[in-house]
Formats: structure tokens, sequence, C-alpha cells
């Protein structure tokens, strides 16, 4: 046997996980969709003026982005039945990933809502425009700008992380991988092949995500014009804070 | 002098405080607290119909706090507020949202960061709040919006989004923006500080026009030309309670309070 046969013989493997793949997508997709929605009112949460609500949210995030997402799925899938909450394993892992996905995002979503300056929501509140309309129309479309290059980001790790659903037997990728490898003892091959499955998926994403970054993240439109006149309204506070000196 | 002058009866109206029944704006011992410091102090303010007035005074005086209790950008802490028919008590709690919008909907303002939505064109800028408030079709809305850029001299920049405009420009589309929303009074917090004095001046004629046309105007300013020329009142706001106020002539040149000579002789350079 050849020691580098494994170089042109993974590709036979590709066909045998290709199931696999389209699991790991579709977890990935169902747990970003929910992880992002729930992120998103998480984000809002911590921002309430209750300080018990805030700080309730808080904690939630925190635990969804403390908790590794391993423990996360032992977690669901073998703890909860003791409380008598019963997951399969494919829900558990949807669970588990979701929960980590709202923690991380809601950050990244509140630091884009945060970045919205508070002129733009005080310009819609005075034209008498409802809150609803008010982030539907003006705070979300800025604040995604900011927050979705990170998103994309954070959507990649998720689609890695869907390969630590095969400890509790979802037959995702890492899952038939080892049930081929197991039964031919090729492991180079298969996981080789694994891994290919894993990159075309990360290399095209993390292309998009620079792709997005530079697009959104950089006010480019911004003159070096616009720039000076940004500064003229401190020039006039230094202006007034003059006169105040003189008036005291 | 007026002929009312002659008569006894309004004369003496004229000097007592002013007529509470005939104003459309009243504003009455309005006090905005931020933690322990008053930013308005007990201020009370009546306005006509088709009155501008100019509010003016130092730094941190709390002129941006009192015209922002006005639309309830700021919920003031305790006092009573009237425009039109819309009244809401501040003493009684946290003002309802039905009274809220009631009283916002009189009001238009323009602010002195134009705060023009970025992500939309000139002439979005301008529909969407109609849009969405008045329930206005696109066609209505857009008719509407081009209307108010004639007015403000843009109809050319309706396809522009602010980053193309200058300066100037974005704060006349703000302008037009706030009009389309047919306010009864428009709110100004220094619209052309921001802004060098020759785009200022286009401002300023913008908001001539509009005195001119018999809008109701509370204006912040730093511009002594605008408030002694345009404005029938101005009043002098100093530590968050108004200390005088009067026609501009009498403010400008023979102010009572020595505290308005002051500010007047140091922005005046007298
Ligand atoms: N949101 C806020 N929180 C705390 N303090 C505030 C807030 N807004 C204003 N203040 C304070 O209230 C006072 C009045 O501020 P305000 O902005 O109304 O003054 P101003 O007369 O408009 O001054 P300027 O001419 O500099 O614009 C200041 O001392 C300011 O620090
Ligand atoms: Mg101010």
């Amino acid at each position: 046997m050849n020691d580098f046969a494994w170089l042109y013989d993974w590709p036979q493997y590709i066909p045998d996980l290709l199931p696999g793949l389209w699991v790991a997508i579709a977890m990935t997709c169902v747990s970003c969709l929910f992880g992002y929605v729930l992120g998103f009112f998480l984000a809002l949460l911590v921002e309430a003026p209750s300080k018990l609500v805030s700080y309730s949210a808080l904690v939630v995030v925190e635990l969804g982005r403390g908790i590794p997402i391993l423990v996360l799925l032992f977690l669901f899938y073998q703890g909860l039945p003791q409380l008598g909450v019963l997951l399969a394993p494919y829900p558990a892992a949807v669970a588990a990933l979701t929960f980590s996905a709202a923690g991380y995002s809601s950050e990244m979503i509140r630091a884009g809502l945060g970045a919205v300056p508070k002129g733009q929501s005080e310009a819609a509140n005075s034209l008498s425009m409802s809150v609803v309309d008010t982030y539907r129309f003006i705070v979300i479309p800025q604040a995604a700008r900011i927050s979705i290059p990170p998103l994309v980001n954070l959507t990649i790790i998720i689609f890695q992380a869907t390969s630590l659903a095969t400890v509790i037997t979802v037959p995702e990728i890492m899952q038939q991988a080892g049930i081929i490898g197991s039964a031919t003892f090729e492991y180079m091959s298969v996981y080789t092949a694994a891994a290919v499955l894993y990159l075309c998926i990360t290399i095209p994403g993390a292309a998009l995500s620079g792709y997005l970054e530079e697009r959104m993240g950089t006010p480019k439109q911004r003159s070096k014009k616009q720039a000076i006149k940004a500064l003229l309204p401190a020039a006039g506070k230094l202006r007034t804070a003059e006169e105040r000196q003189l008036t005291n | 002098m007026s002929i009312s002058h002659l008569s006894p009866n309004s004369s003496a109206l004229e000097e007592g405080a002013p007529a509470m029944e005939g104003s459309f704006v009243s504003a009455v011992q309005l006090t905005k607290q931020f933690g322990e410091h008053k930013a308005v102090n007990d201020v009370s303010l009546d306005v006509a119909k088709g009155e501008v007035i100019s509010i003016i005074g130092p730094s941190g005086a709390g002129k941006s706090s009192l015209i922002r209790c006005l639309n309830l950008l700021e919920v003031p802490s305790s006092g009573r507020l009237r425009i039109g028919d819309a009244t809401v008590d501040f003493d009684t709690g946290t003002p309802s949202k039905a009274s809220v919008r009631n009283l916002r909907n009189y009001t238009g303002m323009v602010f002195q960061s134009f705060n023009l939505f970025p992500h939309f064109t000139a002439l979005k800028n301008v529909t969407l709040p109609q849009m969405r408030v008045h329930r206005r079709s696109k066609a209505e809305a857009e008719e509407r919006a081009m209307q108010e850029l004639k007015r403000v001299g843009l109809e050319s920049k309706a396809g522009a989004y602010p980053a193309q405009c200058s300066g100037g420009q974005q704060q006349r589309i703000a302008i037009a923006r706030a009009l389309a929303m047919d306010p009864q009074l428009m709110l100004f917090d220094e619209p052309t500080s921001g802004l060098d004095p020759e785009i200022g001046a286009e401002i300023l004629q913008v908001m001539r026009k509009l005195a001119s046309d018999n809008m109701t105007m509370l204006v912040v300013t730093h511009e002594m030309e605008f408030a002694r020329h345009v404005s029938n009142q101005v009043a002098v706001m100093v530590e968050g309670s108004i200390i005088e106020q009067g026609p501009p002539e009498q403010i400008m040149t023979a102010p009572n309070n020595i505290r308005t000579q002051k500010f007047l002789s140091a922005v005046l350079g007298r």
C-alpha cells in the first residue's frame, strides 16, 4: 500500500459525505435564522430601560457566549432528559447551536444598533414615526451595514461547529466520515474529503464576509470636505463656550 | 403703534402675563431635570399663531432642552404644555402615547446636525414619513415632496443621497422633510451653526420666507441678525430660565436684565 494513495483517493468519498453536508448546511441555516432573531431581541432587551430586564438578557447572552457548544450539546441531549425533556439528536443540536448563535449575534447586533447616531431616531421621532417604523426603516437598515459582515463570519463559525454534533449522533459530515472510516480504515482519505467539503463552504464564506466588510464597513462616499464639515459643529461649540466664559 | 394699544382693556393685557387664550402654544412652568440639574427651570412661554420667537443665550443655558421639550423629544419633569388642541400635563405622570402623538403632529423640527436618513435619497427622506405617518399614497407623497423641495430650491437634488449634498443643501432638505408633514409649529435648533456663514445665509433665507408665509416658529439661534430682523420676539435664556423676553429692538438695544446685557456684549462684541 502506497503512503500517498490518499492524495488521489480522497475524492471518491465525497459522494458518500454529501448527505452529511446537506445536514450541516440545514442545521446552520435553521440555527442561525432562529439564533439571530433571538439575538436581535436579546440586543433590544439588553438596552431596555428596566435594569431587571436588561441584566436578565445580559445573563442569557453571556451563557450563550460562555458555554462551549460541545457542553451545550451534551446538556441538551443528555442532560435535559433527566428533567423530562427528551430531544432527538437533530433538535438538540439545533437548540445548542441556536443558543450559542443567539449569544454571539446579540452582541454584534447591539454594536450595530449602537453605532446608529441618536439623531437618526430623534429625527424619526420628531416626524411622528412610530417606534416600530423607526426601527424598521431607519435604525435597522443602518445597523445592518455594521452588523452583517461579523454575522457572516459567525455563520461560518456555526457551520464549522456543526461538526461537533457528531458526538450526539447527528448524521452530519463527521458522523458519516467516521462510519466510512471505521469500515474502510481509509481515515486519511475520508477525513481529507470531509475537510475539503468544509472548505468548499468556509472559503467562499470568508470571501463574502471580506467583500461585505469592504462595501459596507467603510463610509467611502465620505469626502474630505465632509469630514471637515463634521468638525464644524465642534468649532461652533468652542465659540459658544467662549461666550459662556465672557458672560459669567 | 397699533390701534389696540389705545383700548384700555388690551393694553392691560399686554402689560400682564402673556394671554393664554389667544396663544397657539402655551407652556406653563415647564421643568426638565437631568438628575439633580434643572436644564429647564420653570419656564412659561406663549406663542401666538404666526409668531416667530428667537431663543438666544449662552451655551448650556437649556435652549435645546427647552425646544426639545416642546415636541417631547425630552419629556418634561413637570409643567403643562398645550399646542393647538393638544394638551399634556406632566405633573400627572408619564404622558400617554396618544397624547404625545397628538402634540407632536403639530410640530416639525430642524436639527443642527440635519439628521437626514443617509440610506435614502432626498426624495425618499421627504416621502417616507408622509407615507408612514399620514398614510399618503406614494404618488401623493412624491407630489408633496417635490413641492417642498422646490420651496427650498432643491428639486434638482431629489434623486441625490445626503452624502452627495452639501451641508447647506442637506439642511434645506431636512426643512422640506419637516414641512411636508404639515406642521403648524416649526422648531429650529441652531440650524446654521454647523455651516459656513454664507451657506447659513441660504438657510436663513428659507426661514425668512417661511416666516413671511406666517409659519409659527421657535428658533434657537446665534444669528443675531436673524433674531433682530425676522423674529417678533426674542427670549433670552440663562441657566434654565427665560430671564427676559420682548421685541427684538428692545432686547438688542435696551435690555433690562444685566445678564442679557453681558451676553449681548459678548456675542455682539461691544
Ligand atoms: N441628555 C442629557 N443628560 C444630562 N444632561 C443634559 C442632557 N441634555 C442636556 N443636559 C444638560 O442640560 C444643560 C442644558 O443643555 P442644553 O443642550 O439644553 O443647552 P443649550 O442652551 O442648548 O446649549 P448650546 O448652546 O451649547 O447648545 C447642560 O448643562 C447640559 O449638560
Ligand atoms: Mg443646544
